[in-house]
């Protein structure tokens, strides 16, 4: 499975403040919906890349293959979502999440951190558009919080330092 | 071996006859013989004293025309004796002899030497009796004036000599008389009966047996004789054992003369007759017996034969045949109860339907309920063609080309078909029973119900496995029937697994022996401890929390599969898993299974 060349007639819009297109995993084994996620994101200027099992996107994380974000439904044979998630998170420890789940509540209870959830069917093709661009600004903001939490730590740590050696 | 009725009745019957016959026989024979025994001495002693007066009778009628022939010959010497001879055909010889100073002297005498001839025996016997046995007046008076000898001799002349001696005891009258004279009188003897008459000494005078008179038998010691002998007169009975058996005898002195009449019987005599009762009672108890074996074979037939007919009927109930009613044709027992089982089994039949259709009706809620069970996994595969539809759609308002929107419009109608295939797959399962009894390909019953539930056995995680085998024979019955089974067991075996680590859940199909259908449905889960597995099939049996099962799963797929002539059967090991193997014999032609047989009405 490769990626799919952008719609015709849909001009590649790059994100803001990013040269580079993100490159986004989207897992799904209902051949219609994994179509319909790539064509909305491609439109949206993304690089999606489908796969049809928890299996196969393991496999292409395992080649090496990196990805900005991941969107799979939690409903996936053999491998469920949740699953999957926490084992891409093994090989990139920060990458935000969408999950296609119509029960976000029992996902939540799963302890794994989320960026966003999405029903089925989507409300319209723009939430799905939304999803994304949220599970990114939250992984900023969880990224500039873990940054300053480690800023923080050093502080600390420096003033532990200061303290004992005064 | 047990036995029927009829040989019952016939052996009691038997039974009770012999049985009567043995007690009846044994107490006449009883009685009877007691009585014949004294009624046999009584006509013993009776015999003897008749015998012993026609004896007396005899004697005293010879003895008078002997004194008075010798009175006249006193008189008158010349006379011969010629007349008397002819007169008496017995009287072989006569003497006469009168008193000649201290003795007596032979005066006269004669001899029937023809009657001798004719007999064959020679003249000179005679004289040789005469001189073997000569007069002996002192005996003769001692004998009371009449002494009856027994003067034999052997080998030709039996003969008696008759001493009489004239009451004034001048002449004494001397005859030779054969013993046929007094023979007669003991003819008449009672049949079997032994009579004879002995002198004072024992010895045989007459007897029917004319050797024994020949040879001048000494009966002293005979058993039958002694008593008499010691007997100072008169008459007697006794009992006494010799070397004929046990014998009965009888005596009667008779008064001229010391002479017996003996009379002796065998004392089996006495259960002669109480034997020919026995004869005869068995001859007829085995009539009776024959007749009442054959009437009995009769009415026993008669009897067992309707039974039969009932145990035929019986038979076909047992069958499930219900309904069938047996011909009331008689009024006794046997009718009654005919009649009752014909009510019994329109009854049973009535209870038939109305099982039928609660059953139906409890399939139908049963799988109401599993599709509740289902219904979240029901939604999830009804929203992913809807995902399709939904998103197509939208995105077909912002195409630029034909083509593309071309493109979606297929994606769309994909979906759209599917979505429908989905319902309509959930609504055929949904729908009450139609009444459809018919082949049903095994494979594609199983496929279908694997994909009613496929999506909520996923969402649990379960990894599901199927096998098909080719060449399945088809079974008779409903395919949505079997295929509620088959949707309940995969439910039950994903739950098992909601805790297990290893989440596979197999279904296959194989051919079992005897070209039967095995279905088999393996989960990965807890399994189940002895005690639920023996509960597993009750009504209301559940492992699930309150509310969330009814208990009734299990115990219709068990009833549903019944119906289809199968058998379901588990095995569990803890911890391991459970698998639940369902056998259904092929529809070959002829062969009914009556499952689904009646239409439920709808709820």
């Amino acid at each position: 499975m490769s990626t799919s060349p952008p719609p015709p007639g849909t001009p590649p819009p790059a994100p803001a403040g990013a040269p580079a297109r993100k490159r986004i995993l989207a897992v799904d084994d209902e051949p219609s919906a994994r179509l319909l996620i790539a064509r909305v994101l491609q439109r949206a200027g993304y690089d999606v890349t489908p796969a049809s099992s928890a299996e196969e996107a393991l496999e292409m994380l395992d080649k090496g293959k990196r990805f900005d974000l991941l969107i799979t439904d939690k409903n996936l044979p053999r491998i469920n979502g949740l699953e999957l998630i926490r084992k891409a998170r093994q090989v990139i420890a920060d990458i935000p999440v969408v999950l296609i789940t119509a029960a976000p509540d029992a996902a939540a209870v799963s302890g794994e951190r989320l960026e966003a959830y999405l029903a089925k069917p989507f409300k319209n093709l723009n939430a799905l558009e939304e999803a994304v661009r949220t599970a990114f600004e939250a992984n900023k903001v969880h990224l500039a919080r873990q940054e300053m939490q480690r800023t923080l730590n050093d502080l600390v740590s420096q003033l532990q330092a200061r303290n004992k050696t005064s | 071996m047990r036995l029927s009725i009829r040989y019952q009745i016939i052996l009691l019957v038997s039974g009770l006859l012999l049985g009567a016959m043995a007690i009846y026989l044994t107490l006449a024979t009883r009685l009877l013989s007691a009585d014949t025994l004294d009624t046999l001495k009584a006509s013993n002693v009776q015999l003897a004293a008749t015998l012993a007066d026609e004896v007396q009778v005899n004697i005293k009628a010879t003895v008078d025309k002997l004194l008075y022939f010798g009175a006249e010959q006193s008189v008158e010497v010349t006379r011969p004796a010629g007349p008397l001879m002819e007169a008496d055909p017995q009287l072989l010889g006569v003497e006469i002899w009168a008193r000649s100073g201290e003795g007596f002297a032979r005066v006269f005498h004669d001899e029937s030497r023809d009657r001798l001839r004719q007999l064959g025996i020679p003249e000179e016997s005679l004289d040789e009796a005469r001189r073997r046995y000569p007069l002996d007046v002192e005996q003769a008076r001692q004998a009371g004036g009449i002494l009856l000898q027994n003067a034999s001799v052997p080998p030709r002349l039996p003969l008696l000599r008759l001493t009489a001696i004239s009451p004034d005891g001048m002449t004494v009258v001397v005859s030779d008389i054969r013993p046929g004279r007094l023979l007669s009188a003991f003819g008449h003897a009672l049949r079997r009966a032994e009579a004879y008459l002995v002198d004072a000494n024992g010895v045989v005078l007459v007897h029917p047996d004319e050797g024994l008179v020949l040879a001048r038998a000494d009966r002293s010691r005979d058993a039958a004789v002694q008593p008499a002998l010691e007997s100072p007169g008169g008459g007697g009975s006794h009992e006494f054992s010799g070397p004929q058996g046990d014998r009965l005898g009888a005596w009667s002195s008779v008064r001229l003369g010391r002479m017996f009449v003996i009379v002796e019987i065998p004392r089996e005599e006495s259960t002669r007759g109480a034997r020919e009762l026995v004869r005869r009672s068995v001859a007829f108890a085995l009539g009776v017996l024959a007749l009442a074996l054959v009437l009995s074979v009769f009415f026993a037939r008669r009897l067992a034969e309707p039974l039969q007919r009932l145990q035929d009927k019986m038979e076909s109930i047992s069958r499930g045949d219900f309904g069938v009613e047996v011909e009331v044709s008689s009024r006794n027992e046997i009718g009654t109860l005919a009649a009752a089982f014909n009510q019994m089994s329109r009854e049973l039949a009535t209870r038939e339907r109305a099982l039928m259709q609660a059953n139906q009706q409890l399939i139908q809620s049963e799988k109401l309920s599993a599709l509740g069970e289902m219904s979240a996994g029901l939604a999830h595969e009804v929203k992913n063609p809807m995902v399709g539809i939904c998103g197509f759609s939208e995105l077909g308002a912002h195409v630029e080309t034909l083509e593309e929107a071309r493109e979606y419009f297929a994606l769309i109608n994909a979906d759209a078909q599917r979505a429908n295939e989905i319902l309509q797959n959930l609504l055929t399962f949904a729908r009450p029973e139609q009444a459809a009894l018919t082949g049903v390909d095994v494979n594609e019953t199983v496929r279908g119900a694997v994909r009613l539930v496929a999506h909520q056995v996923q969402i649990g995680g379960v990894k599901l496995v199927t096998s098909y085998a080719d060449g399945l024979p088809p079974v008779m019955g409903s395919a949505n029937q079997l295929r509620q089974v088959l949707i309940n067991l995969a439910m039950n075996g994903s739950h098992a697994m909601d805790k297990s680590e290893t989440k596979v859940l197999t279904v296959s199909t194989s051919l079992a022996p005897e070209g039967r259908v095995l279905i088999e449905v393996k989960d990965t889960g807890h399994g189940m401890s002895e005690e639920t597995l023996r509960k597993l099939f009750r009504p209301f049996f559940t492992t699930k929390p309150k509310g969330q099962g009814t208990g009734l799963g299990l115990s219709v797929s068990k009833t549903i599969i019944q119906q289809h002539q199968g058998e379901i059967s588990v095995k569990s090991v803890l911890g391991q898993g459970t698998t639940f193997t369902v056998v259904l014999p092929a529809a070959i032609p002829g062969q009914r299974p009556t499952a689904g047989g009646s239409v439920a009405p709808a709820a």
